[in-house]
């Protein structure tokens, strides 16, 4: 079962070349941020806050990879010590919104009438809210820690969530099988467990997979303008703001940070789209067959019947 | 006529409901800015205030009184535009919102345009060739745009443009020793324009382009995916293929039956737009030294300056608001169902 699901999952993952690549590079970045946290930074080259005041700025070189910045710490480790810190916010944000997200919208959708309408227009009010600005607002009254900046963006991240929840339990909730689950005097918990959650959770978790890469973007852009974070923190976002003074200067000191939210961003967006596109049934007849997926059920269908054939 | 009334009072809804949500907005920040940090007046006066400042702070914004009173004068304050001076500037907030409220507007319209035209308008390229080299090349394009943070943009445009090919400015509004036009619309360009200074205006325009062709081209992704996925939505439906079957001209079946069905989704998703480029402002007018509300609120917060912070955020939000409400109106104008109640259902 477990296998099964997971060999679908790589099948969908790799239906073409950008989805795939998405998924080697999201894998690769956070195999790479585990590794981190689990050896205690020993993966890194350098202790990344360790500064050498004879070796600032120095250029990317064999023995610096990304170069030093203005105090000389070698800005490469700072980017590995930097992975874990940005990548569990942004986990974190995109789970406790649709944790939110699915109690919120199953309530409105199922359940419906009052409780609906009340759901459904404070989720309008949190939208109204630019997300930056309110999570920066947010994190600037909090106590400096991750833990809120996390917080302060869930703040805001959790109505698409909700709404989309609520979307998909509408659209199955007329279904027979509930209809018939109800007859058989099933709980409310058990058909919502076992009939609604398993129907919605596909498209809600492709949508959360593409959000970690935007979530990923609101952290960093926190970090850049300093706000929430404990003071030194590694954070890609506030590693380029330490450096704006001399970006002139020293560009890449600000680009190779910068570079690897773009790669992990892209990653989680490629995969995530790619993954929805394989899935939507609207679109998918008319993809160009020579996907590895598409053709390899073609294979597999064509395998079966030369089988059956012979059986015959 | 039946339909004007309907469009009216789906008018009337729309408003009430815009309203409403300002007012949620106020009661909101109103929520945060008093009660999660348990002593807000010694946070606004700043760590090492004294005494005499945390009490004069407490009794100019009647943080002494109990809280149903202090929301009162909260919400009336905001309403009535009464955001008292500026404890850092010692300027009316009021008066600092509106000017650089106006900077920013001018900032977020210019590259909305820039946003709007280059998003449709790939978005339907992707779409028609769907699945071929041309589609696949769009969307890497718009996935690493709209995966590119905010300053890694601002910084690479200035490195290429300002200082590797100098050819346009890197900071600021208007060349250095040029006075800037008087305000008659608030809006730097248009107002240059109204008093003939055309060195102005050039030198704004100048201004203008980096910044707003960060944002633009930053954004323009969400409106090209969704436009693509509308295009993609229709293209093999019943309808197009009855207009091709009845001997519709394929350009005409195209330009009345597939785009103009995507102009309804990319309306929609213009305002949720500017909600996300009011965001990006904070960063790019940072880094362009642009004097909007985006960099008065990033001075707002380095310098704890709380009672200018609030309004703004307030600001920001109204912003959304207004927004959501006109592209439901225009959204409403294209597509009559939604004021008639017969609204198609969105998957």
């Amino acid at each position: 079962m477990l296998q099964e699901s997971l060999s679908r999952f790589r099948n969908l993952a790799f239906s073409n070349k950008l989805s795939a690549f998405g998924a080697l590079t999201t894998i690769g970045f956070l195999v790479l941020a585990i590794a981190y946290y689990v050896t205690g930074g020993r993966i890194a080259p350098y202790n990344p806050d360790a500064t050498n005041l004879f070796d600032t700025n120095a250029p990317p070189s064999l023995v610096h990879l990304f170069g030093t910045d203005y105090s000389g710490r070698d800005i490469f480790s700072r980017v590995l010590a930097a992975l874990p810190v940005d990548l569990s916010i942004s986990l974190l944000v995109v789970f406790l919104s649709l944790s939110i997200g699915i109690i919120l919208g199953m309530t409105a959708g199922y359940i419906g009438g009052f409780l609906d309408e009340a759901i459904m227009r404070l989720s309008d009010l949190f939208l109204a809210f630019p997300t930056i600005v309110m999570a920066l607002t947010i994190a600037a009254t909090l106590p400096p820690s991750l833990f809120n900046v996390a917080l302060s963006l869930t703040f805001v991240w959790w109505p698409p969530y909700t709404r989309l929840v609520r979307g998909g339990v509408l659209a199955i909730k007329s279904e027979d099988y509930i209809a018939v689950s109800k007859t058989l005097n099933s709980s409310l918990s058990y058909i919502m467990r076992k009939g609604i959650l398993p129907n919605i959770l596909p498209a809600v978790m492709v949508y959360a997979s593409l959000d970690v890469g935007t979530a990923l973007i609101s952290v960093s852009s926190l970090g850049f303008l300093n706000v929430g974070l404990p003071p030194n923190t590694p954070e890609l976002g506030y590693m380029v703001s330490t450096i704006m003074t001399v970006v002139y200067s020293y560009p890449w000191e600000a680009l190779l940070p910068s570079v690897v939210v773009l790669l992990i961003v892209l990653g989680f967006s490629l995969f995530g789209d790619g993954i929805r596109e394989a899935m939507d049934v609207k679109v998918r007849p008319h993809m160009v067959l020579k996907t590895r997926f598409v053709g390899e059920t073609i294979k597999e269908k064509a395998g079966m019947r030369g089988r059956l054939r012979e059986e015959e | 006529m039946v339909y004007l009334r309907d469009f009216l009072s789906f008018l009337g809804k729309r408003a009430l409901g815009a309203l409403a949500i300002m007012f949620g907005v106020v009661v909101i920040v109103f929520l945060i800015s008093h009660l999660l940090n348990p002593d807000p007046a010694a946070l606004w006066a700043g760590e090492k205030a004294r005494v005499t400042t945390v009490a004069a702070i407490k009794a100019e914004y009647h943080l002494n009184q109990p809280l149903d009173l202090q929301l009162y004068y909260f919400i009336v304050n905001t309403f009535t535009g009464n955001f008292g001076t500026d404890p850092v500037t010692g300027q009316n907030i009021a008066q600092e919102l509106f000017f650089h409220g106006f900077n920013t507007i001018e900032l977020v319209v210019a590259s909305l345009i820039i946003t709007v035209i280059m998003g449709i308008a790939l978005g339907y390229i992707a779409g028609m060739r769907y699945s071929t080299k041309i589609d696949a090349l769009i969307r890497t394009v718009y996935l690493a745009t709209w995966a590119t943070p905010y300053y890694l943009g601002a910084i690479g445009v200035i490195l290429i443009f300002s200082v590797a090919l100098p050819v346009l400015p890197s900071g600021a509004m208007y060349a250095p020793g040029l006075a800037p036009p008087h305000p008659i619309t608030g809006i730097g360009l248009i107002d240059s324009l109204l008093e003939l200074n055309f060195r102005d205006f050039l030198s704004g325009l100048q201004h203008l382009i980096l910044p707003a062709a960060v944002l633009a081209v930053l954004d323009f992704g969400i409106v090209t995916r969704v436009t693509r996925s509308s295009v993609l939505d229709v293209r093999w439906s019943t309808q197009v293929k009855f207009a091709l079957a009845r001997g519709v001209p394929d350009p005409k079946a195209n330009r009345r039956h597939i785009l103009r069905n995507a102009l309804i989704d990319a309306t929609t998703v213009s305002a949720v737009m500017f909600g996300w480029m009011l965001s990006g402002t904070i960063i790019v007018e940072e880094i362009f030294a642009w004097p909007g509300i985006g960099d008065f609120a990033y001075n707002a917060i380095v310098q704890s300056d709380y009672p200018a912070l609030i309004p703004v955020v307030i600001f920001f939000t109204f912003g959304v608001v207004i927004a959501n409400f006109l592209a439901d109106v225009t959204y409403s104008l294209l597509d009559p169902r939604i004021s008639l109640g017969t609204a198609r259902t969105q998957g």
